[in-house]
């Protein structure tokens, strides 16, 4: 019994009947990837996309920041966000990929590190996981109005580093965390969005070119339906399948 | 070509006097920065050469990856004239070091005092130094342990090839307040610096600083005092700037990630003994009588 030849064989019979069903799944995938690539350069769904995730992370931060009192604004917060990142231009700040928005964020949040007071809104917005009295602590360090700041003990001098060191940290985690959200969330939806596409076709496709009395067809739609989303799932990876087995049979 | 601020004491790229006051080559820095990072280099090193050796150790801190490459706007390289303008007869001059070393660190710690972190909020100060550049250092801390800087606070030290002798951190040493001045002490050390096991013990006895002492860059003694010892193996003297190693300790002293390569381990290879051929003896064969 020669087992390799059976194995060898049976690659052939799959690829004989899949092959043709492979293909075409395949063209779908490459109609479907180019029609979203083409959507994403004509529209500009990204930054869309982008502006709404920190916008709803700014919104959720901010009642959870420990602000003992002061009211954070999510929307003053987000102008500040974009003053200090692209000096105000919005488009430019959410056009760029996220790990350079989140870039250009930890930028911002040095300088609203140095001076919290004068950015209390992003200030408890990025913070907002932090230690409530190290804010505190920070917010407070601001200089008096008028004359020299009076001189800081040993222990309040550490007191203060040791707190902006730790909001530092927190604030850059935070940053690390928004950034693999929305980078997951994009890439999520990217998929989604090509499984829709590729069923639409295919359904498009069968609706179009399988020649069926008005009654048949109808009694056909759950199966074109079913047909139509396994192909949508299929076609962004029928590809890979047709490489794999054509390598396969080499 | 990685970090860019420089300050400096030096009169003259070569050789020269002390400075009385630090010149910021690159303002604003360090002036109303959170965290200040400030480089030391050792002794014979002019402008030019100290700042040679300060690039291959900013490159290799920014070769680690983005969180490091990050610290580079903190990090400031200070020139001193530890140096004459002998040529190559300028190592000679070490035992005529220590005076320069002493006063780079007086009027040093004199401009330390006047730094203030973001609208006059506390700074972090950070040291790394090689060689006599730990003298420097260890003087700098003796001084601002008597008289601290207002807004500055020493979070950690390196001390790399350190040309201290032991004796003087060691229990009742001239040094030892400063010594134990920061938060957070590092030193790395190497058996194999040849200038350290050599040079040092006669420059120092020359220089009238003791009778052959052992310099702490030698094993990291004494090994109670800092809060961390590290051997670089292999390093001689002038290998610990661009040993990768060295940025890598500095990246994790300041918090920065960097990536971590495990371990390798191997079972070392053991053959079982050689087989011991048993001697044959041959009994004589004897007769029974009858």
């Amino acid at each position: 019994m020669d087992i390799p030849a059976a194995i060898l064989k049976m690659v052939d019979a799959i690829y004989a009947r899949a092959f043709g069903f492979a293909t075409a799944l395949a063209a779908v995938g490459v109609i479907s990837m180019a029609l979203i690539q083409t959507v994403k350069d004509v529209f500009p769904i990204r930054r869309w996309f982008q502006t709404y995730r920190v916008r709803d992370w700014l919104s959720a931060q901010a009642p959870k920041a420990p602000a003992g009192g002061h009211p954070v604004s999510a929307e003053a917060a987000e102008t500040d966000l974009v003053r200090l990142a692209t000096s105000g231009d919005r488009d430019a700040f959410y056009d760029l990929a996220i790990e350079q928005v989140t870039a250009q964020m930890n930028a911002a949040a040095q300088m609203v590190l140095d001076f919290p007071w004068l950015h209390p809104d992003l200030f408890y917005c990025l913070a907002a996981q932090g230690d409530a009295e190290d804010l505190r602590r920070l917010i407070e360090s601001r200089p008096p109005e008028r004359g020299p700041r009076p001189p800081l003990s040993d222990e309040d001098k550490k007191a203060l580093l040791d707190a902006r060191n730790r909001v530092t940290h927190q604030v850059q985690r935070s940053l690390d965390g928004l950034m693999i959200a929305v980078g997951f969330r994009w890439k999520f939806w990217l998929q989604i969005a090509s499984f829709v596409v590729s069923a639409l076709i295919v359904w498009t496709g069968l609706l179009l070119f399988v020649p069926e009395p008005i009654e048949v067809l109808a009694r056909h739609l759950p199966l074109y339906a079913a047909l139509a989303v396994l192909g949508g799932f299929l076609a962004p990876v029928a590809r890979d399948l047709v490489a794999a087995l054509q390598q396969i049979r080499k | 070509m990685a970090g860019w601020n420089e300050l400096s004491l030096r009169e003259d790229p070569v050789g020269g006097e002390v400075r009385e006051t630090v010149r910021e080559l690159t303002p604003p820095f360090p002036q109303g920065r959170r965290r200040v990072v400030l480089l030391i280099h050792g002794y014979n090193n002019t402008k030019d050469a100290a700042r040679a050796a300060y690039e291959t150790f900013t490159d290799d801190l920014a070769a680690l990856g983005p969180g490091a490459g990050a610290l580079l706007a903190d990090v400031g390289k200070l020139y001193w004239p530890g140096d004459v303008a002998l040529g190559p007869l300028s190592f000679l001059s070490y035992p005529t070091e220590l005076e320069p070393a002493k006063k780079t660190a007086e009027n040093l710690a004199t401009y330390l005092r006047t730094l203030a972190g973001p609208a006059g909020t506390p700074v972090e100060l950070y040291f790394v130094c090689h060689s006599l550049g730990n003298r420097v250092l260890l003087e700098l801390l003796d001084r601002l342990a008597e008289a601290p800087a207002p807004l500055g606070h020493v979070a950690a030290v390196v001390c790399m090839a350190a040309a201290v002798p032991v004796e003087l951190v060691d229990a009742g040493g001239a040094l030892l307040r400063g010594a134990r001045l920061p938060d957070k002490t590092l030193v790395l050390y190497s058996r194999d610096d040849t200038v350290l096991h050599w040079a040092f013990p006669l420059g120092e006895t020359a220089a009238g600083d003791g009778f052959l002492p052992t310099a702490v860059g030698r094993f990291g003694e004494p090994s109670g005092l800092w809060t961390e010892r590290d051997e670089l193996a292999g390093d001689d003297h002038g290998d610990y700037w661009g040993d990768p190693r060295a940025a890598i300790r500095l990246a994790r002293v300041l918090g920065a990630a960097v990536p971590q390569a495990l371990e390798a381990a191997a079972i070392a290879r053991r053959t079982l003994p050689r087989a011991t051929a048993i001697a044959s003896r041959e009994i004589p064969a004897r007769e029974l009588q009858s």
